[in-house]
């Protein structure tokens, strides 16, 4: 039993991400004998997978950083020999600090609380969705614990490609377009991901990401690299004017899938801070780098929030506040990399990286609910146009109030976890430059005009004449665990920072740290 | 940043219950003769509040879309729901992104 106990403790960071990936083999077996245990397996899957993500959790903030290579027993066999006349061992590197386990627990969240969603949203196709959301989410679990630039290529396909799945899953109108376009864009967003990686895999011989950190000399095919992987991580993060793939991908898959989308996007977007800190950090030019991110997230931000305004459709409004949200994230990032080893990092620079993280698991909750709640007026009334609904408040009152908490949580109102994040950004990013912190606040102000439009159409006005249909009690359960999770980072905000968001940005800025720790693996 | 009491949320969430039970209070002042029927109930130009006469979505920020109608107009062009031009867009910015990298 103790050894039981050993090896699972030793395998932890590889069993977070086989539980999921065996879970949605099993369940596609068994649902040829049986489809009610379908959605049992999968939710045992996610459980078990979850489980494991917390208990990583408590061992990276207990004990430090948990690293495991996954290689034959005798390594010396199973070796490539290089030009260079060196051997090269053929293994899997997993690796976790602090700023991989945050994300790692904001996927355990997010696929605890969609699967509970899915349990009566999902009635059809039950053996094409939960096989394919089990794979994204072993696939997102592996974006963020690899320590290997050629898995994270590998990673991003296996979510790339059941996100495809996905966004089919219960449309069979207008979703396999916008399936098609979302394959196109991540397969050439991979492809030049993987160009990139090519380039330092060809100079250094090496694929690890902690041992190319300290190789890497900034050489013209290194520049050329990291431009490559930037822009490949930046549109698969749904930067602007990359972003054109995420109203049709969000908007046209379930409910339940957009939330989870949120949850992918995030994972190249820690894909692209890794890239800027761990694997180039060492000889990057922060101003240029720092610069590029805060452009494309002023960008993002402004042409976001614009374009949701005139939306018609709840989904796509949405989706276009996630690319707004996402901006705020590559602003507060980008401030703190630009000044990255000069004085203001510590007076303003750490401070708008703690805002970029922390609004990183802010959104997926908010967002995450948001999207919920979309999906919970289109169960009720059949459609997504808010033209064609109103009145919803007579009907759905908790629906309502879970709506307003993610409204006032995106809108970046006090109390919520939304405010939180955005105080950090909008202050230290003060510091930095006053001009890009009135665009972060007038885009916060736009975003509100842009959900008060949402609630006034759909909650408000008369009683509707026709009856929507009740609301099951999984859906709600679903979004009551997001409103509670935003009222608590939003009520105990310094809690969440020392204990989650300090660890994780300080696991980005000490590449020193991270290079001697993993290079060694 | 959250040490100041002016930002402390469970300081908003005190204040915010505090200003509620006043208003309550203060409320109940006055409110003897009050007669709930027709006072709670919407008022719409003086007609009955139906459901078609209820504003719709696409009614509203009329004035704010219409006074940036060039934005609005080159945004619709850019999202030409066309894949090519989603490519065309990111070709764009993974150029421009080389150019300054490998120049700086």
């Amino acid at each position: 039993m103790i050894d039981l106990v050993a090896l699972l403790l030793d395998n932890t960071l590889s069993l977070i991400i086989v539980t999921p990936l065996m879970g949605a083999f099993v369940t596609e077996l068994v649902a040829r004998i049986n489809k009610k245990w379908v959605f049992p397996l999968a939710l045992i899957s996610i459980l078990v997978s979850s489980s494991f993500a917390f208990l990583l959790a408590s061992q990276v903030y207990s004990g430090g950083v948990v690293s495991r290579a996954i290689e034959s027993d005798n390594p010396a066999k199973l070796t490539v020999s290089l030009p260079s006349g060196s051997l090269l061992p053929i293994r899997i590197i997993l690796e976790a600090d602090g700023m991989s386990v945050l994300m790692a627990i904001i996927v355990a969240i997010m696929s605890l609380v969609v699967i509970i969603y899915s349990r009566k949203f999902i009635r059809k196709k039950l053996t094409l969705f939960y096989p394919l959301f089990l794979i994204m989410v072993s696939g997102t679990y592996g974006m963020m614990l690899t320590g290997d630039l050629f898995n994270l290529f590998v990673f991003i396909e296996i979510v790339s490609i059941s996100g495809a799945g996905l966004i089919t899953a219960l449309d069979r109108k207008r979703a396999p377009d916008s399936a098609f376009k979302f394959l196109v864009m991540s397969t050439i967003g991979a492809l030049i991901i993987l160009t990139g990686i090519g380039l330092l895999y060809g100079q250094y011989d090496s694929l690890n990401i902690a041992f190319l950190a300290k190789s890497i000399h900034w050489t013209f095919l290194d520049k050329v690299a990291f431009a490559l992987m930037l822009a490949g991580l930046a549109m698969k993060a749904g930067s602007v004017p990359m972003h054109m793939w995420v109203p049709d991908a969000y908007g046209d898959s379930p409910a339940p899938v957009s939330a989870f989308f949120v949850v992918g996007s995030q994972a190249s977007l820690y894909a692209l801070f890794r890239i800027c800190f761990s694997l180039f950090g060492l000889s990057l030019n922060y101003v240029t780098a720092g610069w590029i991110l805060i452009i494309l997230g002023v960008l993002s931000m402004f042409v976001g929030v614009t374009m949701a305004l005139p939306q018609k459709d709840i989904k796509r409004l949405m989706a276009f506040h996630a690319v707004s949200q996402t901006g705020y994230m590559l602003l507060g990032v980008g401030v703190g990399l630009t000044v990255l080893g000069t004085p203001a990092f510590a007076a303003f620079g750490f401070k708008a990286m703690e805002g970029g993280i922390f609004h990183v698991i802010n959104h997926a909750l908010y967002k995450g609910l948001l999207f919920l709640t979309a999906g919970a007026i289109f169960y009720a009334t059949g459609t997504r146009k808010l033209n064609d609904i109103r009145g919803l408040a007579h009907y759905m009152p908790w629906t309502t109030v879970f709506f307003m908490v993610g409204a006032f949580s995106i809108a970046g109102l006090p109390p919520f976890n939304g405010f939180a994040s955005k105080i950090l950004i909008y202050e230290s990013v003060y510091a930095f430059n006053p001009v890009l912190s009135a665009i972060a606040m007038l885009v916060s102000i736009l975003t509100l005009a842009s959900f008060i439009k949402v609630f006034y159409s759909a909650f408000l006005g008369p009683k509707p004449s026709k009856k929507p249909k009740r609301i099951p009690h999984s859906m709600l359960l679903a979004m009551l665990l997001l409103t509670l999770l935003i009222l608590f980072f939003g009520l105990f905000p310094e809690l969440i920072i020392n204990n989650l968001i300090k660890p994780a940005v300080m696991a980005l800025v000490n590449v020193s740290a991270y290079v001697g720790v993993f290079s060694g693996v | 940043m959250f040490e100041g009491i002016l930002w402390d949320p469970i300081f908003f969430l005190w204040l915010l219950s505090l200003i509620a039970v006043l208003v309550y209070l203060f409320g109940r002042l006055w409110n003897n003769s009050y007669n709930k029927g027709e006072q709670v109930e919407p008022f719409l130009s003086g007609n009955e509040e139906q459901e078609s006469n209820y504003p719709h979505a696409s009614d509203m920020y009329w004035g704010f879309t219409e006074a940036l109608k060039d934005y609005y107009v080159s945004m619709k062009e850019m999202h030409s729901n066309v894949v090519n031009d989603y490519v065309y867009w990111f070709v764009v910015v993974l150029a421009l992104t080389m150019l300054v990298v490998v120049v700086s």
